[in-house]
């Protein structure tokens, strides 16, 4: 899954004014691999509705706990969030073409990237050498 | 959504399996038939390209003649420009497709690309030098009054500057009005 802005929403009675995002660590762990943790930049915090945006990056699919740290409050309960990241091709516009090569195929999916070096796209024999790369 | 294009391969019947790598160096999950197999089958010729002005429409339509181009109006698409832009496919018959250009003065023509469900046709060249020629279609309002009326000129075509303006008016008589 690739980069993503995600707005967090703290509880309404969070007692603390929320004008510093230097104030905030956010973090997520990949539940299968507790080495596998990433930090997220925090962007922007609003106190007006107590959220936190934070860049996602992007990482491996699978699930994820987030741990959010405010520097005078402490660890912020957050056990009830599950990240899941993830991205599926779900249609194909062709399954054949032409040996001559220019077949357009068009793919469709979740969670693809904005720029067209994001996702490279290859036609692969079963891992063997000799797979086709398509210009995306 | 992702368009990707095929290159040039020798084996025919070759199957492979199209993969979406992410950009960890992931394969996206397949949850489709992603089975995708090489042909033989001759490429679509273009052998005539040639843009014309609906009178009907307004806009402007370019016809391509040739052969082996089937008949999918979903697999045969055109792209203007970058990022391009798909125009829309209104005929799509053995020798004969048809595509529709809307709103083409917006358009610079820097890239053309034709394509069609089994490849990139042979004879693509003949799109590079198309043109759409600057046509005047109509005014708005079609009634005005002298020295109040603002006069807005509909012009189809590619080749129009943002400065232009309409400079001349002559009545019926071919008297000039302004």
């Amino acid at each position: 899954m690739l980069k993503r802005n995600l707005t967090i929403e703290l509880n309404s009675n969070f007692p603390y004014t929320l004008s510093d995002r230097a104030d905030f660590t956010v973090n997520v762990t990949n539940k299968n691999d507790s080495n596998m943790v990433k930090n997220l930049n925090v962007i922007a915090v609003f106190d007006a509705n107590k959220t936190v945006v934070v860049k996602f990056g992007g990482a491996y699919s699978g699930n994820y706990s987030m741990q959010i740290h405010h520097k005078t409050y402490g660890l912020l309960d957050a056990s009830n969030i599950n990240f899941e990241v993830g991205s599926n091709v779900t249609a194909i516009s062709t399954n054949t073409g032409s040996i001559h090569g220019g077949t357009l195929i068009t793919i469709t999916g979740t969670n693809f990237g904005d720029e067209i070096t994001d996702n490279p796209v290859q036609i692969s024999y079963n891992g063997a050498l000799g797979s086709t790369h398509c210009y995306v | 959504m992702l368009n990707a294009t095929t290159p040039l391969t020798q084996e025919v019947g070759k199957e492979g399996k199209i993969i979406v790598f992410l950009k960890v160096s992931e394969e996206a999950v397949c949850t489709t038939n992603c089975n995708f197999t090489f042909t033989d089958t001759s490429l679509p010729t273009i052998t005539s390209a040639t843009t014309v002005l609906n009178t009907t429409t307004n806009l402007y339509n370019m016809v391509l003649t040739g052969t082996n181009f089937g008949t999918d109006m979903a697999g045969v698409k055109l792209f203007l420009d970058n990022p391009a832009v798909q125009q829309t496919t209104i005929q799509a018959e053995a020798t004969t497709v048809k595509f529709q250009i809307d709103n083409s003065s917006s358009y610079q023509l820097l890239n053309k690309a034709v394509y069609f469900t089994m490849g990139k046709p042979a004879g693509h060249n003949l799109i590079d030098s198309l043109t759409l020629t600057p046509s005047f279609i109509s005014l708005t309002p079609a009634t005005g009054y002298y020295g109040t009326s603002e006069i807005m000129a509909n012009i189809q075509g590619v080749g129009i500057s943002d400065k232009a303006a309409v400079t001349n008016f002559f009545d019926s008589s071919a008297a000039e009005i302004c």
